[in-house]
């Protein structure tokens, strides 16, 4: 990673991008949003990820109280309206993902329960191998990407299934026939890969 | 990959058919389900479901405590719930154990009750080959537990494997578990689940019986639902519905003993024989005879079921045994696979080009159409594709165009298979496997073809990269992205190309994952390249000066992303892009214009976009996708207006918006984020009438407020509360 990137996300002098990128993706629009996305990803991520890091090995932080954490600051900073806070806690909560199974590589088969009782955390018993989850959730996204969202709002950003019905903008029932295919399918590919 | 409409249905059917009776799910799916594909889908996740219900089930929350227990780290986790370390909240008491709970929706009331009238007598068991049960209960979510004895050990699969104790030893181990198993019965307990994982042995070799009861209690379920057994375990009558019984425990021993076996030995074989008898009569008539059989081999005396007509009977076991069985079609399957590889190398040797040339026609062809063909076609076609390329085998002194097809025809199939950027089937492991094969062939091609095996290489490198970041493999990343460089290096010495270009391109996007502005000159030398090939270079240039745009936007360089963007929409004006993809463009322009604050630009810009949404909503006033789109770009214009000092068009743009989100609440009455947008809508314009000079009367303005309270008490959401506080209104 380029050195010009130490700066602006570790605090210096620079203003705070972050709030300044998503306010420009908040404000772009749907299909722009692969373009402008792309371009604020690697502070999302940085941001995400030395949070997590940041985390004390018996900190009980919840991945959601970040997200609202981050959401109110950066929507407290901006004025930014409501409209896209529901797409911006998907993409967290995407980003989340990424990181963890980032770090689950990175870690390979060291675990530790650092963040209380996030679900990733609680679930990281043998079996639970956060990569090939990553993998099945990609194939579920091109399936059902309203599936594959659900299980990164709950999963990985921890929301709550009343939040995530909101977040989505999907029934309770939808919600909870969701969740039972997204399960079965994650669970199905974990054991036969692509059928 | 699958169209969602049928993904909905196999989801919404495996909702249905979990709901009923197991035995009728098959019959629920053919009379509702028409078609076979869809069917054959839920079955499986139905399958899936019976083995492992409560995978990733975060609704199974654990609790702190059961009980007096306080629950400690997880051991196991299986298809009946989960069991978990726990001791005593008395730690005078000093007392750990294996506390399992029950997480199951079938767990019914009526068995609950059952269960507990029924606890007392399993609390009465007490033999040291049996795990003893402590207490059981309901933790506070209601579901049941039951608190065992904490057995140091591993299951009976694990002892056989890792102790590979000897013929006596194992026979050993069988009899005090059926010692133990009489025991029981003649206390009118049945286990009804024996199986390995359920019995552990402890460093001593003594084995420790775990769930006595658990598996019976379970199966005395109320009709039309399925007993929580294990299928391969199960004895006949099980499998039929029927109650368990001594008999069917006998049944278990049997497997339990036929699987613990090395070697081939008569007599066990012949115990083993009578146990799995499939009906009840036919078995030993009780435990105590297993036993006594057991304890005769032991001491080699003869064993009650060994007949004269030995010979026989054993090969009528082994006929009649699964191991048999399957060795039989192993050995079918096996002859077939090797004279399919004879015939198949034969025809290569003799055909190699022939079939090389029909490959290249093949994945062409079938490549290229393949957006148009159902979902499982295309996996087929795929696996069809990547055996044909897998069997090709170009010999060394090949001609390197051809090895420069093959490696296309790699590619190709790499893209259909799991590049992210277009439609793919999600198969990232395959796709990556395909570059990989792709890149070693244009290697190969490198000596003789230099040129067009570099610039095929500088593409797939890019796109492995891509993928390659998808999958996080951010050192991969790092490695592609050196050879990526490398790869230009060369491609420079020969001139400007569109090669040379999308390699840029490709390193560029690659560079933006981790460090954006390192992309920047990058994107500047693509656009550069193209504009200097020209010709069918424009869709690609405009596409670099979109990202480009973004970058410097999101950099603050407003005026330089103004730049490209403005040049991104000439293009697509000249081409003649769709007028949404052009609104798109608009859209973002507008924004680095508000950014910098050229209001007058900014606010044409809007205009166009929205003349652009309005016609695709005129088209269809029922669409909601196009109602979303044109209330979005309303509301934008509306609060660029509101920034500019105009707030009398921005109020009549946000009433437009009202108005829209209106018809969307209509249409999705259920949908909390339609009705949450909806709230919002009526507070922006609650807003919007404040700025207005002279003000109206606030009666308007409150009567607003007051749908957005009425709608936030209906739809919760702590912001739209707080925001109304902040504007003074209680929600009820």
């Amino acid at each position: 990673m380029g050195s010009c990137f130490n700066g602006p996300m570790e605090g210096s002098a620079s203003p705070a991008p972050i709030t300044g990128l998503l306010q420009i993706w908040r404000a772009g629009d749907q299909s722009a949003q692969g373009a402008l996305f792309d371009a604020i990803y690697p502070e999302l991520r940085r941001l995400a990820s030395s949070r997590i890091r940041g985390l004390a090995r018996n900190s009980t932080i919840h991945p959601t109280e970040l997200i609202h954490e981050a959401w109110i600051r950066i929507a407290k900073n901006t004025g930014m309206s409501f409209e896209n806070r529901n797409a911006f806690y998907a993409a967290t909560a995407m980003i989340m993902r990424r990181v963890l199974v980032d770090r689950a590589r990175n870690r390979g088969a060291q675990k530790r329960r650092d963040s209380g009782d996030w679900p990733v955390e609680s679930f990281t018993s043998p079996e639970f191998d956060l990569p090939s989850i990553n993998e099945a959730l990609e194939a579920l996204e091109l399936v059902c990407e309203r599936q594959a969202r659900q299980v990164d709002l709950r999963f990985f950003g921890g929301f709550s299934a009343e939040e995530a019905s909101n977040i989505l903008g999907v029934s309770t029932a939808t919600l909870k026939r969701d969740w039972l295919a997204a399960r079965m399918f994650i669970r199905h590919f974990l054991e036969h890969g692509r059928t | 990959m699958k169209p969602a409409a049928d993904w909905d249905r196999v989801t919404e059917l495996l909702e249905q058919a979990l709901e009923q009776p197991a035995e009728g799910r098959q019959a629920f799916l053919d009379h509702n389900e028409p078609d076979p594909a869809i069917r054959a889908q839920v079955l499986k996740l139905i399958t899936t479901w019976d083995k492992d219900p409560h995978f990733l089930d975060l609704n199974l929350n654990v609790p702190a405590k059961a009980g007096p227990w306080v629950i400690g780290r997880e051991i196991a986790k299986g298809g009946m719930g989960r069991v978990f370390e726990a001791v005593h909240e008395d730690p005078s008491l000093s007392r750990r154990v294996a506390l399992k709970i029950i997480g199951t929706e079938r767990f019914t009331p009526n068995l609950l009750e059952s269960f507990l009238q029924e606890r007392a007598i399993l609390a009465r068991l007490e033999h040291p080959a049996i795990g003893r049960l402590y207490d059981t209960g309901t933790t506070p979510q209601g579901l049941p537990y039951f608190a065992m004895e904490f057995v140091d050990g591993i299951t009976l699969d694990k002892w056989l494997a890792k102790r590979n104790p000897g013929p006596r030893a194992r026979v050993q181990l069988i009899l005090a578990i059926a010692e133990a198993v009489g025991y029981a019965h003649q206390n009118f307990v049945a286990h009804g689940d024996l199986k390995p994982t359920n019995i552990l042995v402890t460093p001593n070799d003594e084995p420790r019986i775990l769930d006595f009861g658990i598996g019976r209690l379970l199966n005395t379920s109320d009709a039309g639902h399925l007993p929580m057994l294990t299928p391969s375990h199960a004895s006949p009558e099980q499998l039929a519905g029927r109650a368990i019984t001594a008999s069917s425990d006998i049944y278990q021993l049997g497997l339990l003993l036929r699987d613990s076996m090395q070697a081939r030995d008569r007599e066990l074989e012949a115990i083993v024989e009578r146990c799995l008898k499939p009906n009840p009569s036919d078995r030993y008539p009780n435990v105590g005879m297993i036993v006594a059989d057991l304890r005769a081999w032991l001491d080699q005396r003869p064993v009650s079921v060994l007949a004269p007509t030995l010979a026989y009977r054993a090969s009528k076991w082994i006929r009649r045994s699964p191991f048999g069985a399957a060795l039989v079609l192993a050995l079918i399957a096996g002859a077939a696979g090797t004279s399919w590889q004879a015939y198949r190398a034969e025809r290569q040797r003799l055909e190699n080009i022939r079939q090389f040339e029909e490959t290249r026609r093949f994945t062409r062809n079938l490549l290229a159409g393949i957006d148009n063909v159902p979902a499982a076609a295309q996996a087929a076609i795929v696996k069809n594709t990547v055996a044909m390329l897998e069997g090709l085998t170009i010999p060394k002194q090949q001609n390197p165009q051809l090895l420069l097809e093959a490696a296309n025809a790699w590619g190709l199939l790499g893209n259909i298979q799991g590049l992210p950027s277009s439609k793919n089937l999600g198969d990232t492991k395959g796709a990556l496997r395909s570059f990989e094969k792709a890149i070693a062939l244009a290697e190969r091609a490198r000596p003789d073809l230099p040129r067009e095996s570099i610039e095929m290489l500088a593409d797939l490198l890019g796109r492995t990269a891509i993928l390659e970041h998808h999958v996080n493999q951010l050192d991969r990343v790092a490695e592609l992205k050196n050879q990526l460089q490398s790869a230009i290096l060369a491609l420079e010495a020969f001139g400007n190309s569109i090669s040379l270009a999308n390699a840029y391109t490709g390193l560029a996007i690659v560079e933006a994952t981790t460090n954006r502005r390192a992309a920047i000159p990058l994107y500047e030398k693509a656009i550069d390249t193209y504009s200097q090939v020209g010709k069918g270079t424009t869709q690609q240039r405009a596409l670099a000066l979109k990202r480009l745009g973004a970058i410097l936007l999101v950099e603050n360089r407003l005026d330089e992303g103004a730049k490209r963007y403005q040049e991104a929409l000439a293009i697509e004006r000249s081409i003649q892009a769709s007028p949404m993809n052009i609104s798109f463009t608009l859209s973002d322009l507008a924004l680095v214009n508000r950014r910098r604050k050229s209001y007058p630009a900014a606010i044409a810009l809007y205009r166009e976009a929205l003349a652009l949404r309005e016609s695709a909503h005129s088209l269809d006033p029922s669409d909601n996708h196009a109602s979303t789109s044109l209330a979005s770009i309303l509301s934008r214009l509306a609060a660029t207006l509101a920034e500019a000092g105009q707030p009398e068009e921005a109020v009549a743009m946000q009433r437009r918006v009202l108005s829209l989100q209106q018809k969307l609440s209509q249409s999705q009455p259920d949908t909390a984020s339609v009705q949450h947008t909806l709230a919002w809508s009526y507070l922006n314009l609650a807003n919007l009438l404040g700025q207005l000079k002279p003000p109206p009367p606030p009666a308007e303005a409150k009567e607003l407020r007051r749908q957005a309270a009425s709608l936030s008490s209906r739809f919760p959401l702590a912001e739209l509360t707080a925001e109304l506080k902040k504007q003074g209104i209680s929600t009820p």
